[in-house]
């Protein structure tokens, strides 16, 4: 391996579990605090009581399995389109509380006190999304060059 | 590569729904009641509603999330325009009501901050704050108007 792939292979390794540990995290956190983020996601007023239990028990395991998906490399083209899926959809939702200034918390990380920083989630997010893209981007290189990820 | 990323995508969706239905069936026997713990000074949606005219409704959030909608006959007072709001509350203000404060989610800050600045400057007692804020009221209101 040349030393720009090298480094190539171990920032893509960072960037892959650091991405991948932050959903186990985000995931795990909220997978058991089913009803307090149920709350979270009905605050955000954009979807009805039944709809944000709906999401509150799914995301978290959604979240699980796609932190666990990139950790380990399995269905990793999956995992990753369906990450940057959703971390669209929370930059929507972040979007649209900032917007309508819904005085509200997050929910993001499981049961918190603190207000939402929009503009801090908003970065954090893009930065998520981006990350996403370049991993992306990488797999479909490794696809070309026959050196699938899984 | 579409169509595998296309398959997996759908595998980790699948996958997810697995643990997601044992976890709901074990954790949602609070669905249809979701109250969470009161505080002290809180009060749920429906004993506010029970209350009825004896309640003066406090409106914490902004102008423009006062405009979109707020409880009937709420008074807009928030921490950023205090001195400014106040003296329509205290023309509102009725020694025989109890003031409910309100702001937008379960748990934001704004009500909390303007209960206590009535309790400690205005020497108000029967100050309460809304539990789930704004979102849970409106969802009582619909939840309890559709019968």
């Amino acid at each position: 391996m040349s030393k720009r792939g090298a480094i190539t292979f171990w920032l893509e390794t960072i960037l892959r579990c650091g991405i991948a540990l932050l959903f186990l995290y985000a995931g795990g956190i909220k997978a058991f605090h089913t009803q307090e983020f149920a709350y979270d996601v009905q605050s955000y007023q954009l979807t009805s009581w039944t709809f944000s239990i709906l999401i509150a028990v799914y995301l978290p395991w959604l979240e699980l399995c796609l932190g666990a998906a990139m950790l380990v490399r399995r269905f990793y083209v999956g995992a990753l389109a369906c990450g940057a899926l959703l971390t669209c959809v929370f930059l929507g939702a972040i979007l649209s509380g900032w917007w309508r200034k819904l005085d509200i918390t997050c929910g993001c990380f499981g049961p918190e006190v603190n207000r939402t920083n929009y503009p801090l989630h908003l970065t954090v997010d893009v930065a998520i999304l981006l990350t996403f893209l370049v991993l992306l981007l990488t797999s479909r290189q490794h696809f070309r060059e026959g050196n699938s990820p899984n | 590569m579409i169509r595998r990323g296309l398959r997996e995508f759908i595998i980790i969706i699948l996958l997810a729904a697995l643990p997601a239905a044992v976890s709901g069936y074990l954790q949602l026997e609070w669905r249809g009641a979701p109250q969470p713990e009161l505080q002290p000074d809180e009060v749920r949606p429906g004993t506010a509603r029970m209350w009825g005219s004896h309640v003066l409704w406090v409106d914490a959030r902004s102008r423009e999330r006062y405009d979109a909608g707020h409880v009937h006959g709420a008074i807009l007072l928030n921490e950023d325009h205090w001195e400014e709001l106040v003296p329509a509350f205290l023309d509102a203000w009725d020694p025989e009501k109890t003031i409910v404060v309100y702001c937008d989610g379960g748990k934001c800050d704004a009500s909390r901050a303007v209960a206590t600045r009535l309790r400690d400057e205005l020497k108000l007692e029967s100050v309460y704050v809304l539990q789930g804020g704004w979102t849970a009221w409106h969802e009582y209101e619909r939840t309890h108007t559709k019968k």
